[in-house]
């Protein structure tokens, strides 16, 4: 993986082969965008580039340094990323960074400190990283990538040199799809729409069956009417339910192989395992729930398009036009909004980490 | 690779090399240790990334080479087995095999090519010191660095090499620790490193008696020898202060006091102190020394012993905790404590080596029971800036 074989988001890489090549490195990035789009890997290449040991605008990728980057361990690129139950960055985490960075690099020229989803730090937290953000000691490079730059207090935004990156444009994630799954082109195309510019969304499309779920959730939603939509409800509390049980299967697997660990580990560090592992997958089960609400939500904002009478290229759910226009005429424009704004609202929830099922209650009491 | 050992050394390897090993790391090749089999010997080499470590032994080598394996594995394997030949082998794609008698072990390994590169250190060493006088150097310094601060430098001991002498310093902003010792190195040759604490943590543990210590520095590490084993640090990456500038050279007092009496003293007073008043208080007379401490939330405290002063009567306030360390640091039945006001710092001088510099901290108006306000916290912070300019 070099800069050359990103897909999009070519001014955000060109602006950071520019500063490799006049060796004009920010002690401060902040790599902004949606997610899915090509941030992480960015700023593994990015770091990967910096601790090459041929120093060149871009890694080459098969030096020793380069290789360690790529499988998580090389002594001067650090990686920190939420944790728990509520998925936050930790002030004990951030305190280790800081203190990392009070040190000389290891081996390389520089070394790299990379904050996954920076906005998910509590306020305090993100106060607590400011001095270091504002003078890293030394050769340091702090890299902090975010998809909700809100959360981030102005004084960390101020701080960092912005890099921005945007959706991929719907043909380029067409072309990509193409290329990395091989899918036909009408399913490249559709996934593409759905996508919203993201890869990471048209990975979960492809690879976790989300089209299937999709079909038969706007088949539902086709039939019309109220009782089609709770039927469709019912789809969506069921994909809750199917997912649950998956995930209380991986956690069973996890105890399994923490306990053929045997005494490679502590009681503790088997708890902290066991308890981190549960908190990764229901973020999982979150962001399948989201994706499916997502879904969902595409449908009502294509019928009010319909309603509205806007050009159909709009449309992404193309391959339904003809169910659209039929389930678009006994509903206003009003309650299509108001439709769409509880969809929304669920999401909401599911993003502040409110339970998945207490956010799906609401929005079906919601009477959509 | 391919070695045979004996399990007793093998485990006393392992050992010296565990300390250090992470539980828990964003890295996962530092939960293993490396292993390099070369002319005769098997070399050990654990990391956390700040201090790293690397213990040998002779062993029976039948194919060299090196790879890395989970070092609490490796090492619960080798604890448990019995007092008999370890064969070791690691095949092209680092299964590690360990048997032992009927024993059979495998294990998992990762190629040597993730493991961090680690400073050899071969050869000439920039200096190298008896390790007696070494751990002596330590004790007196390594105490008064801080554990933590955003201040880098203040975790961090500082080695300076000038003159033929190195110079050790360690400071948390409060109080100083200053030791010097002739060294054999080069004329014109003078450098500056500061050696995080926990490095000197666990180099204080590896430290025996008898031999010397060589010391080498490279670039982004420090690397300490003792016999075969070898304790590598990372520096810290920031320059230290001078310091020279809050150290008084006249003074106005000097106390004269029986060290071990001095200590206990403190200790009764401080029985007293609280989180909030947190000072005891010396008031040196014609041939008393009174100490005192009061927090309201506890009540009083006040003790005295004899004392020989030379100039003025003085009332001043200590951090007991400070005040004990520093005491037990220093050596001989007397200590001279040098004062010039309450508002500067007093010093012990050991001999001309060994000089310890204390902030003092502000006293509650005497007689009145202490309005807390104005307690230590303002004046540390102050004093800190002091020692930093």
């Amino acid at each position: 993986m070099s800069f050359d074989s990103f897909v999009a988001n070519k001014l955000a890489i060109s602006m950071l082969k520019k500063a490799l090549e006049s060796k004009r490195i920010a002690s401060a990035y902040l790599f902004q965008g949606p997610d899915g789009v090509g941030k992480s890997l960015a700023a593994l290449n990015f770091a990967k580039a910096l601790v090459c040991e041929k120093e060149g605008t871009d890694a080459c990728g098969v030096c020793s340094s380069c290789r360690r980057v790529d499988s998580g361990n090389h002594p001067d690129v650090h990686w920190y990323k939420p944790e728990g139950r509520v998925r936050l960055v930790k002030i004990k985490t951030v305190r280790e960074l800081i203190a990392q960075t009070g040190l000389k690099a290891f081996e390389a020229k520089w070394k790299v400190f990379v904050i996954v989803e920076a906005d998910r730090m509590k306020v305090e937290t993100q106060n607590a990283v400011l001095k270091t953000l504002e003078e890293p000691p030394g050769q340091s490079v702090l890299i902090l990538i975010s998809s909700n730059p809100a959360g981030l207090v102005p004084t960390i935004v101020s701080r960092c040199q912005e890099i921005r990156f945007l959706p991929i444009p719907r043909d380029e994630l067409e072309e990509a799809i193409v290329e990395k799954w091989g899918p036909d082109r009408q399913e490249a195309h559709l996934v593409a729409s759905l996508a919203c510019g993201s890869m990471g969304s048209a990975s979960r499309l492809l690879e976790r069956d989300n089209l299937g779920r999709r079909r038969d959730l706007l088949n539902l939603l086709a039939e019309g009417g109220q009782r089609s939509f709770r039927k469709a409800f019912e789809t969506v509390r069921g994909v809750d339910g199917e997912l649950k049980k998956l995930a209380k299967d991986l956690q069973q697997r996890e105890e399994k192989r923490v306990r053929a660990m045997g005494k490679a580990l502590t009681a503790e560090e088997r708890d902290a395992w066991l308890s981190e592992s549960s908190a990764a997958i229901a973020s999982i089960v979150r962001e399948e729930v989201d994706d499916i609400l997502n879904l969902l939500a595409f449908w009502y904002r294509d019928l009010l398009l319909i309603k509205e009478g806007v050009s159909t290229d709009l449309v992404v759910n193309f391959d339904m036009l003809e169910a659209l226009r039929k389930s678009v005429a006994p509903m206003t424009a009003g309650e299509l909004f108001s439709r769409l704004r509880a969809v929304e609202e669920a999401r909401r929830g599911i993003a502040l980490n409110l339970p998945v099922t207490l956010c799906l209650e609401v929005l079906y009491a919601s009477g959509v | 690779m391919k070695f045979t050992a004996q399990r007793q050394a093998l485990f006393e390897v392992l050992q010296k090399t565990h300390s250090i090993v992470a539980s828990k790391s964003t890295l996962s090749i530092l939960a293993n240790v490396l292993i390099e089999a070369a002319e005769g010997r098997v070399v050990f080499t654990t990391t956390n990334l700040q201090v790293a470590i690397r213990a040998e032994t002779p062993a029976d080598i039948l194919e060299e080479g090196g790879s890395t394996v989970p070092a609490r594995t490796l090492f619960e394997i080798v604890r448990e087995l019995p007092d008999a030949e370890i064969n070791i082998e690691v095949d092209a794609e680092d299964v590690v095999t360990i048997t032992c008698g009927e024993s059979f072990f495998k294990v998992l390994g990762i190629s040597k090519d993730e493991f961090p590169h680690v400073a050899e250190f071969e050869g000439e060493p920039l200096f190298s010191i008896e390790r007696g006088v070494f751990r002596k150097l330590l004790q007196r310094t390594s105490f008064a660095v801080s554990r933590e601060d955003p201040r880098h430098f203040l975790t961090g001991l500082c080695f300076r090499v000038e003159k033929k002498r190195v110079t050790l310093v360690g400071t948390d902003g409060r109080r100083l620790s200053r030791v010097s010792h002739a060294v054999d190195v080069a004329e014109d040759y003078s450098g500056e490193q500061i050696v995080p604490i926990k490095a000197i943590e666990e180099l204080e543990k590896m430290l025996g008696d008898e031999g010397d210590v060589l010391v080498f520095v490279s670039g982004n590490q420090i690397g300490f020898k003792v016999g075969t084993d070898l304790l590598v640090s990372l520096l810290i990456d920031a320059k230290y202060p001078d310091y020279s500038s809050v150290i008084p050279s006249t003074f106005a007092t000097v106390a004269v006091l029986a060290r071990e009496e001095f200590q206990a003293m403190v200790r009764q007073a401080s029985l007293l102190t609280s989180e909030q008043s947190s000072s005891v208080r010396l008031q040196f007379e014609k041939s008393r020394l009174v100490i005192s401490a009061s927090s309201p939330e506890l009540g009083e405290a006040r003790v005295s012993m004899p004392v020989k002063l030379e100039g003025e009567p003085l009332s001043i306030g200590f951090n007991p905790r400070c005040l004990r360390e520093a005491l037990s640091s220093l050596d001989g039945e007397e200590v001279a404590f040098r004062l010039t006001d309450a508002v500067s710092p007093g010093i012990f001088l050991n001999d001309d080596d060994f000089l310890h510099l204390i902030m003092p901290m502000r006293l509650p108006p005497t007689q009145e029971p202490a309005p807390e306000t104005e307690e230590s916290a303002p004046e540390s912070t102050d004093t800190g800036e002091q020692v930093e300019s």
